[in-house]
């Protein structure tokens, strides 16, 4: 095999035809393992009944991870091990910027921990500049011609990142791969994925960072979790940024099973603001008879007093229309509009937001991270609904106080009751807060 | 109990009340949300071309006034945005389940329009389908009916398949099937099922080399058209 074919094996996992000529090069194992009724996928582990995943003639396929590509007794996983070949460069980083103290002190961490190949959570609270904290480690580890991925579970703050690490390393290649890209996989040391590309590797990374763990749908998703224990060498280093740790790793660094770096102070030294939880009794059927929540309307008379964006979260779809209807109906003179995940303006409609063209946007959980407009304040109705979990909580009350003209804010919740996501983001946000203060 | 629309993943309501409970009909499980059924066109109980089952408002479509053969097709959906969205999952993708989708409406569609003395022909994918593939996705969406395979498609392993073909090569090309040796189909009436009809090209080939062989007469019923 030439050195150029044999680069697309490099730590990846190819399907082939179970009857392919073998060769010596490609080192190749079953794609399917059959364990009585149950169909375990060598490729994303999960474990599924042969009666939803057969095949004519007994045959079988993963349905987990059938967007990649089937997987199936037909064919079979083909490797090569990642052999490092990359050269070692002088320093790849070229930024301008500098770290603030803190930001310095969690940026060390993370090169101590690619050296001693170990696991580390770095949770820096929202708007904290996380990005910019990990390009002296992505450095330290291109030089020491280790191959490194950065991962995210969703596809707009891969996008996003992509242009900010060009910029950075201006020298090095680096892969942008996704589920929507049409370019060609190319092999390279430094790669920039969603969580679901990383089912293609099997032992490739030395480093391998995940941005915000705890989101849709990583979180929820054994697949992916299992992605990442294969993408890595069995030797390295995982590390983890998030701004809001939930279940296995919260209970990992609480229990000093995880090293953890704390960053409680966000870039302009402010604390976050905390949640103000309101009781908004029949919230739903007020809104039927096309009237606001009292607490809502006061809010938004405030909001129009000091002449401030803000944005309002509702737990469904189907509500936006009805909040937007009563909204127009009560402050005729806001310019307001509804945003949601399949809308197909989407970008056009934060792009107003941002230009402060409209004054506010009423949208479900989608806002709720990535996105900055300076200066806003939010509210959130039916908080205590189940799609709001912990973290969407914390992220949700994260996009007020971004701006160092602004660093304070309203976060209000109305809901009839406090649950338990509740409770627990507001005690996140004063942990975190109280954490600040100490050091 | 499937949770999830077998479509698009979202949860499934498959609570019963109390008048389903005691009227002590079977269970059908729901496999597809409401929202997905809703997003397929059907074509039943709609004018349609008389030879091809096009929706048309005219009784022969243009298409049909072109071919001018005594072809007769009846189809069950339109072949939309959606259905070629299912087709790329079912078929392309390989995600056999969704068979399920379809499956009891065709057969139920079949069996209403089929005739006493007719024999049902699938259409055959050809053998490096079969290898990679693993399914036939017509007889796939046919489980429970009665039919026999007298047909081989015989495209060669580099020739192109019939999607990546424009209207006119599809229309210039020579049958691609021949009859399975040990055949004996003189005097029948056929009924051939396809996934598909877009030119209708391969059904007339698969009729061709039916009425070749001796079958009397050969008509098709196909998922979409």
């Amino acid at each position: 095999m030439e050195e150029i074919e044999k680069q697309k094996y490099y730590g990846r996992l190819v399907l082939q035809p179970i009857n392919a000529v073998p060769t010596d090069s490609l080192d190749c194992r079953p794609a399917i393992v059959m364990k009585g009724n149950q169909i375990h996928c060598q490729r994303c582990g999960a474990i599924t009944s042969s009666r939803d995943g057969a095949l004519p003639d007994h045959q079988f396929y993963c349905r987990k991870c059938i967007n990649l590509g089937r997987v199936s007794t037909l064919v079979q996983l083909a490797t090569i091990p990642e052999p490092n070949n990359f050269v070692a460069n002088q320093s790849y980083l070229e930024w301008p910027g500098k770290l603030t103290a803190p930001q310095a002190r969690c940026s060390k961490a993370i090169i101590n921990s690619i050296d001693q190949q170990q696991n580390r959570l770095l949770w820096a609270v929202t708007g904290a500049g996380k990005t910019e904290m990990l390009f002296p480690g992505i450095n330290h580890a291109l030089q020491k011609q280790k191959r490194i991925c950065v991962a995210s579970p969703r596809i707009d703050v891969v996008l996003e990142l992509f242009p900010r690490f060009q910029e950075a390393f201006p020298q090095a290649k680096i892969a942008l791969l996704h589920g929507r890209s049409p370019a060609p996989y190319e092999y390279t040391q430094f790669v920039l994925c969603t969580t679901h590309q990383l089912l293609r590797f099997y032992h490739a990374f030395d480093v391998l960072i995940i941005d915000e763990v705890d989101s849709f749908p990583y979180a929820m998703n054994p697949e992916l979790h299992y992605a990442t224990k294969q993408a890595r060498k069995l030797q390295g280093s995982t590390i983890y940024l998030t701004a809001t740790p939930d279940g296995k790793l919260l209970q990992q660094s609480r229990q000093a099973k995880l090293a953890t770096s704390y960053l409680t102070r966000r870039f302009h030294g402010h604390p976050l603001p905390e949640i103000k939880v309101v009781s908004g009794q029949n919230w739903i059927k007020k809104l039927r008879k096309g009237r606001l929540p009292s607490p809502l309307s006061r809010f938004i008379k405030e909001q129009i007093q000091a002449q401030r964006q803000f944005l309002i979260f509702v737990p469904k779809i189907e509500v936006l229309p009805k909040v937007l209807e009563a909204l127009q109906q009560v402050f005729p003179t806001v310019k307001v509009l509804t945003v949601h995940a399949a809308d197909p303006e989407r970008v056009a409609k934060v792009q107003m937001m941002r230009k402060q063209e409209i004054d506010a946007l009423i949208t479900i959980t989608i806002l709720e991270r990535g996105v900055t407009f300076p200066g806003i304040d939010v509210a959130v109705l039916g908080a205590d609904d189940a799609v709001f979990s912990m973290a969407a909580l914390v992220q949700i009350a994260g996009r007020v106080g971004r701006s160092p003209q602004r660093p304070k804010g309203t976060v209000l919740f109305i809901c009839p009751m406090l649950n338990r996501n509740i409770k627990r983001a507001q005690a996140q946000i004063k942990f975190m807060n109280r954490k600040a203060s100490e050091c | 109990m499937l949770k999830s629309c077998l479509l698009c993943n979202r949860g499934l309501n498959n609570n019963l009340d109390l008048s389903f409970i005691l009227s002590f009909r079977k269970i059908t499980p729901k496999l597809v949300c409401e929202g997905c059924i809703t997003s397929f066109s059907t074509l039943v109980d709609h004018k349609t071309c008389i030879r091809c089952g096009k929706l048309s408002a005219i009784l022969e479509c243009a298409d049909c006034q072109q071919w001018n053969d005594q072809f007769v097709n009846r189809a069950m959906f339109q072949y939309d945005e959606a259905m070629r969205n299912f087709f790329q999952h079912y078929k392309f993708q390989g995600d056999y389940l969704l068979r399920k989708v379809f499956q009891d409406q065709f057969v139920n569609f079949i069996q209403k329009i089929l005739k006493e003395n007719e024999l049902i022909v699938p259409i055959p994918v050809d053998e490096s389908t079969m290898t990679s593939r693993g399914f036939n996705q017509v007889t796939g969406l046919m489980e429970g009916l009665d039919w026999k395979d007298v047909l081989i498609n015989q495209r060669s392993n580099d020739s192109l398949h019939q999607f990546q073909r424009s209207r006119r090569e599809r229309l210039q090309q020579d049958s691609s099937f021949i009859l399975k040796s040990g055949c004996d189909i003189s005097g029948e009436h056929i009924l051939l099922v396809d996934d598909i009809y877009t030119t209708g090209a391969t059904l007339r080939q698969a009729r061709t080399t039916l009425l070749r062989n001796g079958a009397t007469q050969v008509r098709s019923v196909t998922l979409c058209r």
